[in-house]
């Protein structure tokens, strides 16, 4: 894998401490905060720094992802931060950018670039404006000119709703399918007092009742709308060993997009996450695990970002869980479940049923999950995967072990 | 009355990359942005190949083109307050007969509405042709069942 030159940081690089940006101890449906999303942004960060017992104001680094609005000159200023050294957003990819924030602070520190970066999302679309309701006004141009004007306006449709048919229609997928995901999601929850879910249940029969979106994507296809925030702090290895936690090793973070044929996302493989090999590259998934040394095999627990459910079953797919085409089966099967599943996810609720901060929270819960501390623990797990994203351009995902 | 409310955001045809396109459009002449070295096509129109990395295109006519949906949804959710009370209605990525997007890559792929269709009666590999709708002044491209 490693070309002359070219050293691949695999497990140098650690996540030390991990916080998040709550009101009254739980994340918050939209619009319920009383706090400023530049608030719960500085919260999150302080909390990173004191799980891991550093000093703030050592911060030199903020990596975030989708355009977060809390820019890192800003935090660094509001932290009373020494200095700011490395301030990188992940470029494109929306919500899709959670392990690529990761990535990007893993290479500062692994540089030298930066000693402890803050990698995190804030976002609170109570504030901002919702994800699921476009505000279009005027004439749109630019990709908006070729599909938002004929009403393909919103993520559950142009990723959940079309990817998800065309799933369906190719492998014999099904709705049940989906929403075994979303029975195990609300599970997770009902187990995290700090999951906007927490207390409510989700059956199957409830997930095939709920009104439907976007056809195929009923109501509990869907991620929610939350507030909140969460952040990482990463550092090298050695710095760690001064720290409070036993840190958590990242073993390995890629970011990528399949070749696409024009200028359209919909010119992409639809029934597909963005994740898989094609016959011009092997692709994020296969480059994660090269990295690595590891197998889909290797992995205990997956924290596997709902935009939907269907990109849930496409995702394990494409990771390697199971074979194209096969993931409808492998949910049935109850490997995703805990704690008999073989491989249990979204262990903390998820993008459906915790919060959705951008999938930020996913990040949060698989360094839980290592550190042995998740409110759903699979036992003795020592290895684990985030994938984020997932059908968005580019993806992201990252492996951590204990 | 258009398929879809008058006060749903139009498109810009002012754009450089796309007004010639555009011009085509309301001219009501069907066209597909060909590259002239390699001859693949894309949608939108764009200024390079990404294939062959030519800068040089023109705007191929294809009347009485005809595709098939590549994927579908029926939204019931109003997205935009122009959707409020509006009925269920169905979004369709349709990808192209024979207008090739690349070696191995299918066919161009365009998002449209299938105008005269109930939405039960939408699947994948449905055939579909193309025709024009004026909504709100502006002629856009659209699908008829095939």
């Amino acid at each position: 894998m490693a070309e002359s030159g070219i050293w691949y940081p695999k497990d140098k690089t650690v996540i030390a401490g991990i916080g998040e940006g709550l009101e009254d101890g739980k994340y918050m449906r939209w619009g319920r905060a009383t706090k400023s999303e530049f608030q719960l942004a500085c919260e999150a960060a302080i909390a990173a720094c004191e799980d891991a017992g550093l000093d703030p104001k050592l911060v030199d680094g903020f990596c975030s992802y989708s355009d977060d609005r809390n820019n890192a000159p800003r935090l660094a200023a509001a932290l009373g931060c020494n200095e700011l050294k490395v301030s990188i957003m992940q470029w494109g990819g929306g919500g899709g950018g959670g392990s690529g924030a990761v990535m990007n602070a893993l290479m500062a520190v692994a540089t030298g670039s930066a000693n402890y970066v803050i990698a995190f999302r804030s976002l609170c679309q109570g504030q901002f404006g919702r994800f699921g309701q476009s505000s279009a006004s005027g004439r749109l141009g630019g990709a908006a000119a070729f599909s938002s004007v004929y009403g393909l306006m919103s993520p559950p449709q142009s990723i959940g709703a079309i990817r998800g048919r065309r799933h369906m229609a190719l492998y014999g997928t099904k709705s049940e399918d989906f929403g075994r995901v979303a029975v195990q999601c609300y599970r997770a929850a009902n187990r995290n007092p700090r999951a906007v879910m927490y207390g409510r249940t989700v059956t199957l029969e409830d997930h095939q009742a709920s009104r439907m979106i976007s056809d195929p994507m009923h109501l509990y296809d869907c991620c929610q709308e939350n507030d909140g925030a969460a952040a990482v702090l990463i550092t090298t290895e050695e710095r760690a060993k001064a720290l409070k936690q036993k840190p958590v090793y990242i073993v390995s973070a890629a970011s990528g997009n399949q070749h696409v044929a024009g200028n359209n996302p919909f010119q992409a493989e639809m029934a597909g996450a963005n994740f898989g090999e094609t016959d011009k590259a092997p692709g994020v998934a296969k480059r994660l695990y090269a990295q690595a040394g590891l197998t889909p095999d290797d992995i205990d627990v997956a924290q596997m970002y709902e935009n939907f459910t269907p990109m849930v079953v496409i995702s394990l797919e494409e990771h390697g869980f199971c074979k194209v085409g096969e993931g409808g089966a492998f949910v049935q099967s109850g490997a995703i479940d805990w704690p008999n599943g073989k491989l249990p996810i979204n262990t903390s609720g998820g993008n459906l049923a915790e919060a959705y901060i951008h999938g930020f929270e996913l990040q949060v819960e698989a360094v839980r999950q290592m550190r042995g501390t998740s409110t759903m623990q699979v036992e003795g797990a020592e290895i684990g995967l985030v994938a984020s994203g997932p059908g968005v351009q580019p993806v992201t995902d990252m492996i951590v072990r204990r | 009355m258009a398929y879809l409310p008058d006060d749903l955001p139009l498109p810009r045809t002012d754009e450089i990359d796309t007004k010639d396109w555009w011009e085509k459009i309301q001219n009501k002449e069907f066209v597909v942005s060909q590259c002239n070295d390699c001859g693949i096509y894309r949608n939108p129109p764009a200024p390079l190949c990404n294939e062959c990395l030519s800068f040089n295109h023109h705007l191929e006519p294809k009347p009485n083109a005809t595709g098939k949906i590549y994927s579908y949804t029926i939204c019931h959710h109003p997205v935009h307050a122009a959707l409020r009370d509006w009925p269920a209605y169905n979004v369709a990525i349709i990808e192209l007969d024979d207008v090739s997007q690349g070696t191995g890559l299918g066919g161009v792929r365009f998002v449209g509405n299938i105008i005269d269709a109930n939405n039960d009666e939408l699947y994948v590999g449905m055939p579909v042709k193309q025709t024009f709708e004026d909504r709100g002044g502006v002629n856009m491209v659209q699908w008829l069942k095939g």
